[in-house]
């Protein structure tokens, strides 16, 4: 939150940070970012059968500065990793990454000279989504998992600043 | 506007890759001057995952799953055309009904891939309330295709010699059921968008391709029967069972946006019409070849299959050298034989208008960069 | 001047068809799943991961460990490791896909010679790590004869010494 830098961790500010993080979990913004296959079950999945909605996530930006969450829909080419990575810096904090899909999870099947071997050799992923494309249950059974993680996860706190600080030394 | 002696100053404006109109991460270069387009050029290579190399490595089975995923939109076409492929080259004799169930599942197939076009196309004209309309019909083609193939989206059902997986009555039945539904939605479509004067004005006179144009990029598909050229391999170079249907060929008058769309709301029409006549005359028999080896194992030979997907001609070119792998494929995509007329196109239009003439190619990256 | 209010005429007339359609849905019944209040049950042929049949005959299950999967699996992504029972029979020690290579073709389900493997109704698969994709069969299984009531098939050790077939586990059918 930024504001138990000045008041330090009490009573007053970890409950204020449950009240924040609940308020996150309730309207997570994905950016609208779509790679290939995948990208089309994550537009099923706002239209009406799995109503995205319901999750408060139906606001698709187009700009990163206004996103919450990057879905990695779809196979990530050698080509694209670096506009990948531009849009994910654009993106303000606090952020998350779904893998979405066995080609952003790990490569898939193509174990090709183009294709990034996995996303997470670049961003930080939260959830991983495998299935080449996951159903759209599959994809909202995700998000209920980062909702999980959002809720339990201390983020943006200290702590996470320096595990960010030591990834980026050994990187 | 500019000042006397200020230079008029023309400027790049990157498109792409990502934009919410670009249908995946197409980049076009545009250079402007004020809001008009004086040059677009497509960069592609976004999408490249590299098929045609990952075949030469993997034996003629286990490059079936990437032939769901190179038009991942009209998948089963690719998986018709490249066992057709194949069966050309074994000379594997594919019984009756599988023949019609492949039909039957690639029209279904045919239909999604133009009602997601239509849905999405119109969310990049700002329409959104037909998105949902049409999504919604999507989805019942996908239980249908669910429950034959098991996947919803990228399809690897056909195998060489038939199909793995026989069609139920339940299937048959909701195909019908679907039919009659999608019937009485046209007119809905017809209410919501045809006659839709945004629409109409956004749409009518922009972006016209000629006859001689057509011919000349060698576009194929929609694009080129929206011209006006009643081309469809269907039909010129008629494969699998197509020969026994009757079907029109719907072409347009201007070769404009509207007559493409025009086109490709009649052709769901007329894949309709298929889908009846051969639930009607499905034959019973085997849904797979008798004798199909265990390895496919060619003669050397070279062998090309065109079939028509929704975006139009795909042709599978494959060589053998008498080995369990290809020695190459090669595959003739539709989309970016399509996209090539881009930046004749697209010259003197506005930025706005660009995004309208690029969704009427209706392109799909990664089958351009394959 | 005629022309432009006949247009702005037919253009409202168009709208208010649209409206029309848009409200004629309003009432029709909904059709989004509510998933996470509901479990959705998939089609018959759906295609999750896969996993192995339980054979209600001999309570276990139908794996002869040929490896014919493993070696078909366009992604390479199925590792087999099998163990001789007796003679005759080798059964897997180890089974496991790492699922988040997998496109789900079914070429596995279709070349196994015994039809030991179906394709399982999973969906809900998402995981914090790579690792949390991967899939092991044989303690799948397990969980689904406890479940089942039956006899769980233990797993069988490696052998110490090379050559010799000693019957190792109790490994049944």
């Amino acid at each position: 939150m930024g504001i138990e830098e000045k008041l330090g961790y009490n009573v007053l500010t970890t409950t204020l940070e449950k009240l924040v993080d609940w308020g996150r979990k309730g309207s997570v913004w994905p950016a609208t970012f779509g790679l290939a296959c995948c990208a089309i079950e994550m537009i099923v999945t706002a239209a009406n059968r799995w109503d995205i909605a319901r999750f408060g996530m139906e606001a698709f930006r187009a700009s990163p500065r206004q996103a919450d969450l990057m879905i990695v829909a779809g196979t990530v080419t050698k080509k694209m990793m670096p506009a990948i990575e531009r849009i994910y810096e654009q993106m303000t904090e606090p952020k998350w990454v779904i893998a979405m899909g066995a080609c952003a999870c790990s490569g898939g099947i193509f174990d090709s000279y183009a294709v990034v071997q996995g996303i997470d050799l670049y961003l930080p992923v939260d959830v991983y989504i495998p299935g080449c494309p996951p159903r759209p249950e599959g994809l909202l059974y995700g998000i209920l998992k980062l909702h999980e993680k959002i809720l339990h996860d201390p983020f943006l706190t200290a702590k996470y600043r320096q595990k960010v600080e030591a990834r980026q030394e050994v990187a | 506007m500019h000042e006397p002696g200020q230079e008029e100053k023309t400027y790049v404006l990157n498109f792409g890759p990502q934009h919410p109109s670009t249908h995946g991460v197409l980049r076009v270069e545009l250079q402007m001057e004020g809001e008009f387009i004086t040059k677009a050029a497509p960069d592609i290579g976004y999408g490249h995952r590299g098929h045609e190399h990952m075949a030469e490595n993997r034996n003629y089975q286990q490059f079936l799953p990437n032939m769901g995923r190179v038009d991942y939109l009209h998948a089963l076409a690719y998986n018709q055309g490249y066992c057709m492929a194949v069966e050309k080259l074994t000379g594997l004799e594919v019984p009756e009904r599988a023949e019609f169930i492949r039909v039957i599942t690639a029209e279904l197939n045919r239909i999604a891939s133009h009602l997601l076009w239509v849905g999405a196309y119109l969310l990049d004209l700002g329409a959104f309330t037909p998105f949902l309309y049409c999504f919604d019909d999507r989805e019942n083609i996908l239980d249908l295709l669910d429950r034959v193939t098991g996947s919803r989206l990228t399809y690897c059902y056909y195998r060489f010699g038939g199909v793995p997986k026989d069609i139920d009555d339940e299937f048959m039945a909701g195909c019908r059921a679907f039919i009659t539904r999608l019937r009485g939605r046209f007119k809905d479509y017809d209410d919501l968008v045809t006659k839709n004067i945004i629409f109409i004005k956004r749409t009518r006179d922009i972006g016209v391709i000629s006859k001689e144009q057509c011919v000349r990029y060698g576009l194929t598909g929609p694009m080129v029967r929206g011209s006006g050229i009643p081309y469809d391999i269907r039909k010129s170079e008629p494969y699998s069972v197509y020969p026994r249907f009757d079907f029109e060929i719907p072409i347009g008058e201007r070769g404009d946006i509207m007559d493409r769309y025009l086109v490709r709301i009649r052709e769901m029409a007329q894949s309709l019409r298929i889908i009846e006549q051969a639930l009607d005359k499905l034959p019973d028999g085997p849904i797979m070849a008798e004798k199909v080896p265990k390895r496919i194992k060619p003669a050397a030979g070279e062998v090309y299959q065109a079939v028509e997907t929704a975006r139009g001609e795909f042709g599978c070119y494959i060589v053998s050298e008498g080995d369990i792998k290809p020695y190459r494929i090669k595959l003739r995509v539709p989309s970016f034989g399509n996209l090539s007329i881009l930046p004749e196109i697209a010259v003197d239009t506005l930025v706005a208008d660009l995004v309208a003439i690029l969704g009427s190619i209706d392109v799909v990256v990664p089958e351009i960069d394959r | 001047m005629v022309t432009y209010f006949k247009e702005i005429l037919t253009g409202f007339y168009s709208l208010l068809a649209g409206m029309a359609v848009t409200i004629k849905y309003f009432v029709k019944p909904i059709v989004t799943v509510q998933y996470p209040r509901q479990k959705l049950s998939m089609s018959p042929a759906y295609r999750g991961h896969t996993e192995f049949v339980l054979d209600l005959e001999t309570g276990t299950h139908r794996c002869i460990a040929c490896e014919m999967c493993a070696r078909i699996c366009p992604s390479q992504l199925i590792t087999v490791e099998g163990v001789k029972i007796d003679p005759k029979k080798k059964v897997p020690r180890k089974y496991v896909i790492e699922y988040q290579y997998c496109s789900l073709c079914g070429l596995c389900v279709e070349s196994c010679p015994t039809k030991a493997l179906k394709f399982s109704e999973e969906y809900r698969l998402a995981g914090f790590s790579r690792e949390d994709c991967v899939v092991d069969l044989l303690a799948r299984l397990q969980a689904q004869q406890q479940r089942a009531g039956l006899a769980v098939t233990p797993r069988p050790e490696a052998r110490r010494e090379e050559g010799e077939a000693k019957p190792e586990g109790e490994v049944k059918g």
